[in-house]
């Protein structure tokens, strides 16, 4: 493709993509079989399906509701709100990665399943786009109760998050701690954001220098920090 | 004049010449005082001339070699006064061997006096030898040929000054260290003897000018060593024995006197170096000492001695940083404990008694400043900072740093209201000055405003301003120290109330024209103020309120009035600040019938009592609808000033409860002020007003932000914080963690939003 636009490095990624889109063309078709089948005309609007077709459909792809995975085709379908699929997005993320067939899915996921943990920007997307999803109809920011069993996820490996308590920092625990007896309701997207960012750095760098507190973090982060220094008993040092 | 005038030398002939030309030399030298005859002069000064141009006459003859002759002849000549000069001096020399100290002196200043007298007739007889056989030899660049007078000079200082100055200038130190010690000496000798050094600096390049190394080496030098070892042992002696205080006075003493030394006898060019060594000796060598002994003067309010030290050490490099400091503490201290007294008072201090203890503080180390420290600006920013500190820490407003403010806009408040000592207009304009002096120190200056807006509405509102002038003179005295948008709604305020009497002047003749006799008889004497709702801190009744019919009225019918006069506009009662007064008719005993000072409320209650004696509760606040939380505690009024009688006696405010009309009502006055604020009203206020005031400046940090932000579109966190802080300082120190927060929300609003890399954008 370079050659062809003689290096023009913008022409070549707009002509891949249309060829691309040729041959995914293909795809549209039985895509529209599969999302078709988990549309239950009698309750669902055209073009899309709620509750009832997605937990039939996650059993079918052989995922588990408690996992990651399931924010991952959450994000990848673009859904609307939790547990609902419209067939735009449905066939957008799916012929984007080439998949038409519930097997192909599987495979698919397979990879997703191993990706989100190891891949921070894979799972910064699917973090962030799972506060859209976990926010109530009206709502600009995301219940405590809801965004906590979110952290829970997240940050558990055996739900195929990252690690979120290491040997000498319960970091997750603390955060939960924390957030409990201040007695916020609500988390806003900025500190769902930016706690991401946050325990990422803590988890690399557990005497948290990278922190300073004229920096831009979050109040609440600030406060948390203070709150850490106390449990380790008035150091930011590990004990 | 000698007795025997040898003749005149052959002109050719150098020995005969120098034989007689010495003989003549040395009269001069000796034996000047008798004089030299002119004839004798003009023989001497002709056989000069003539030895130089007779070889000159010669030389012309036989050409070239001829003129080097005149060269040789002219440099035997100088030479040999050379020789004579050294021997003179050596026999000065010798003679001066018998001399010492004082004796010395005399004697070195008689032979210099005679020497270089000498020396310039001698000039004067060998000037044609000047004009031409030395001139050329400078001019062709010779070294080590003088005229003939700095011949004299470099001879006295190579054959006599190098052997003998040591001795002589221990003689002068000696005699210096007795004045120093008390004695008289003879000053002029040392001056005689600093002139002689000086004329000795002779510069070898031009010997037309003279230079001070000579001066500066043989005499300067010394001179400071021995200062410096005198200064010390004199100091460190002096310390051992007396206190810092005395040390400082002598100290001061010394300096003067050895700058005054320098114009009785010294040369000016010591003067940068001796006071160097004297401040270096006196003072920096003690200055520890002295600093120690700063704390102990601050604490006994020695000012004279503190202004002394302030004069000594203001004199040496970096010598006052340390007191500032020391400075900065006392004062801050001071001013704390005159606070903690005032706090001990118990909880219900009058807030004149804060304001004044603050301004005692300050005006006594203003004072301290001005007079010991010269006012210098240090100082005074140390004693800024001083205050600054202690007005806003302190014990009373420990929780809070806003108590502050709000103790002094009540102590204004007080100035300013009617019925306080009214004190004159003058006195009033100086604590008014006083109040500006705290108030440049508070730092929530929002808060001040917050409480003196809220007062000054009620002195307007309630027509109890001692003066208007007074008024004017505080704003525009907060407007000077905070501009125009600090004081514009107070001035605004002041406005509405000029429209008010205007309006009600017009509403006085539209009255007329309305008004039919039954209106007139039953009419209510009333005064209308109309205040724009922005501008005033008033807030709407918290109590729903009937207003008696008599007045509801004439509120009508002014409502009607205005209406016509601004359409669409809106009017809202503020029956919680209206005040009226009632007559009463009923009471037996009075010769004149009592006045009630009441509110709006009270007068609602009081005219239910025209158609009956007894109400009970129910009956009252029924007809009232007032909230029991106005209602009870204006009922406890009324029985405490036994206007109203409960029954049974001492009931509490209850449904069943009665109320009965006194008719045996007594009191001293006939105008009875039954419109008292209620205590617990003044705390809710005060409340209500700082939650206001936090709820102001959550909107200034945010406005502040979006000014920042919409002016930069991108810039990083701490930038931002730093910005915000500057644009709010002059109202209120902002805390960070209130700044990020504010972020946050704006962030939340989408005004701005976060960037990577701790940048923050503005989202247009």
């Amino acid at each position: 493709y370079l050659r062809k636009t003689k290096f023009d490095l913008g022409r070549a990624i707009n002509m891949y993509y249309m060829d691309e889109n040729k041959g995914n063309k293909a795809l549209v078709a039985p895509l529209t079989k599969v999302f078709e089948s988990y549309r239950d005309p009698d309750t669902d609007e055209e073009d899309q399906f709620g509750i009832d077709g997605a937990m039939k459909y996650f059993q079918d792809l052989e995922v588990a509701l408690d996992e990651i995975v399931v924010l991952g085709v959450a994000e990848l379908c673009q859904c609307p709100a939790m547990g609902e699929f419209t067939k735009e997005g449905f066939l957008n993320g799916w012929k984007l990665v080439g998949c038409s067939t519930i097997s192909q899915m599987r495979k698919h996921i397979q990879t997703l399943r191993k990706e989100i943990p190891e891949q921070p920007t894979v799972f910064r997307r699917v973090y962030r786009y799972s506060f859209l999803l976990s926010r109530l109809q009206g709502q600009r920011g995301v219940q405590f109760e809801i965004a906590a069993e979110q952290w829970r996820l997240f940050f558990d490996e055996s739900s195929g998050g990252i690690k979120g308590n290491t040997e000498t920092s319960p970091w997750l625990d603390w955060w939960l701690e924390y957030m409990e007896k201040r007695g916020t309701k609500v988390i806003s997207k900025d500190l769902w954001e930016q706690l991401e960012v946050f325990l990422r750095k803590a988890l690399e760098d557990e005497n948290l220098d990278f922190w300073d507190a004229d920096a831009a973090w979050p109040g609440l982060i600030d406060e948390f920090v203070d709150f850490v220094k106390e449990k380790r008993g008035g150091t930011l040092k590990v004990v | 004049m000698p007795p025997t005038m040898p003749q005149a030398p052959h002109k050719d002939d150098l020995d005969e010449t120098w034989s007689f030309l010495e003989s003549g030399i040395n009269s001069v030298m000796h034996k000047l005082e008798e004089g030299v005859d002119m004839k004798h002069y003009m023989a001497l000064y002709t056989a000069v001339h003539n030895f130089c141009t007779s070889q000159k006459a010669v030389a012309s003859n036989q050409g070239l070699q001829a003129h080097r002759g005149a060269h040789l002849l002219g440099e035997e000549l100088y030479k040999l006064l050379g020789e004579y000069l050294s021997r003179h001096l050596s026999e000065v020399h010798e003679k001066s061997l018998a001399h010492s100290e004082e004796a010395l002196l005399a004697f070195y200043i008689r032979e210099w006096t005679r020497y270089t007298t000498a020396a310039k007739y001698v000039n004067h007889l060998f000037s044609y030898l000047n004009r031409h056989w030395v001139k050329r030899e400078i001019d062709e660049g010779k070294k080590n040929v003088y005229d003939v007078y700095t011949l004299h000079l470099v001879k006295w200082k190579d054959d006599f000054f190098e052997n003998l100055h040591a001795k002589v200038m221990d003689a002068v130190l000696n005699l210096i260290e007795k004045q120093r010690n008390g004695e008289t000496i003879e000053q002029s000798q040392i001056k005689s003897i600093v002139d002689s050094f000086v004329s000795l600096g002779l510069d070898e390049n031009d010997s037309k000018k003279s230079t001070l190394e000579v001066y500066r080496h043989y005499f300067q030098r010394p001179f400071i060593d021995a200062t410096r070892k005198y200064y010390e042992n004199e100091s460190r002696q002096f310390v051992a024995e007396n206190s810092v205080v005395e040390y400082m006075k002598k100290a001061e003493a010394r300096l003067e006197e050895e700058k005054a030394r320098v114009g009785l006898y010294l040369h000016s060019d010591v003067t940068k170096s001796l006071t160097e060594t004297c401040l270096d000796v006196l003072v920096t060598a003690h200055s520890t000492l002295l600093r120690d002994e700063f704390q102990i003067l601050l604490d006994n309010e020695r000012q004279d001695d503190l202004a002394r030290m302030y004069r000594l050490l203001s004199r040496i490099k970096e010598g006052l940083d340390p007191l500032r400091s020391t400075f900065e503490n006392h004062v801050r201290k001071a001013g704390l404990a005159a606070i903690e007294k005032v706090a001990s008072e118990g909880e219900n201090f009058e807030p004149k008694l804060y304001v004044d203890a603050l301004l005692q503080v300050h005006t006594r180390y203003q004072n301290l400043v001005d007079e010991a420290f010269n006012g210098e600006s240090e100082f005074v920013r140390s004693l800024d900072n001083a205050c600054r500190e202690f007005v806003n820490r302190n014990r009373i407003c420990k929780s809070t740093t806003t108590k502050s403010p709000e103790l002094l806009a009540k102590y204004t408040d007080s100035l300013l209201k009617k019925g306080s000592k009214a004190a004159e207009e003058s006195e009033l304009e100086e604590m008014l000055v006083q109040i500006m002096t705290v108030f440049k120190y508070i730092e929530d200056k929002d808060v001040f405003q917050k409480f003196y807006s809220k007062m000054l509405a009620k002195r307007l509102v309630h027509v109890s301003s001692v003066s208007d002038d007074a008024e004017t003179s505080m704003i525009s005295k907060l407007k000077e120290a905070c501009g125009f948008e600090y004081t514009n709604k107070l001035q605004r305020m002041f406005q509405d109330i000029q429209i008010s009497k205007d309006l009600n002047a017009n509403y006085k003749v539209y009255q007329e024209k309305v008004l039919d006799d039954d209106d007139r008889r039953r009419m209510v004497d009333a005064h209308f103020q109309v205040l724009g709702t922005g501008m005033w801190p008033l807030n709407p009744p918290n109590t729903a309120f009937s207003a008696p019919p008599e007045v509801t009225k004439s509120a009508e019918r002014f409502q009607k009035f205005y209406f016509d006069k601004h359409n669409g506009r809106k009017l809202t009662w503020l029956w919680q600040l209206c005040k009226g007064e009632v007559k009463a008719n009923y009471i037996k005993n009075a010769k004149v019938p009592y006045t009630f000072q009441v509110s709006t409320f009270q007068m609602g209650i009081l005219l239910l009592f025209n158609e009956t004696d007894t109400l009970s509760y129910s009956d009252i606040q029924k007809a009232t609808t007032l909230a029991p939380e106005v209602l009870d505690p204006n009922l406890a009024i009324f029985l405490k000033a036994k206007v109203l009688l409960a029954g049974p006696d001492g009931a509490k405010p209850e449904p069943t409860t009665t109320y009965n009309l006194n008719y045996n009502f007594k009191n001293k006055k006939v105008k009875v002020n039954l419109n008292i604020q209620i205590k617990s009203e003044q705390k809710v206020e005060s409340d209500d007003t700082h939650k206001t005031i936090e709820e102001d400046r959550k909107l200034l940090l945010q406005s502040a932000i979006v000014r920042v932000m919409k002016s930069r579109k991108k810039m990083k966190h701490v930038q931002l914080v730093q910005e915000v802080i500057q644009q709010v300082k002059s109202r209120f120190p902002p805390k960070v963690p209130d700044i990020k927060k504010n972020i946050e929300a704006l962030m939340e609003k989408d005004y701005i939003e976060r960037l990577e890399g701790d940048e923050v954008s503005y989202i247009a």
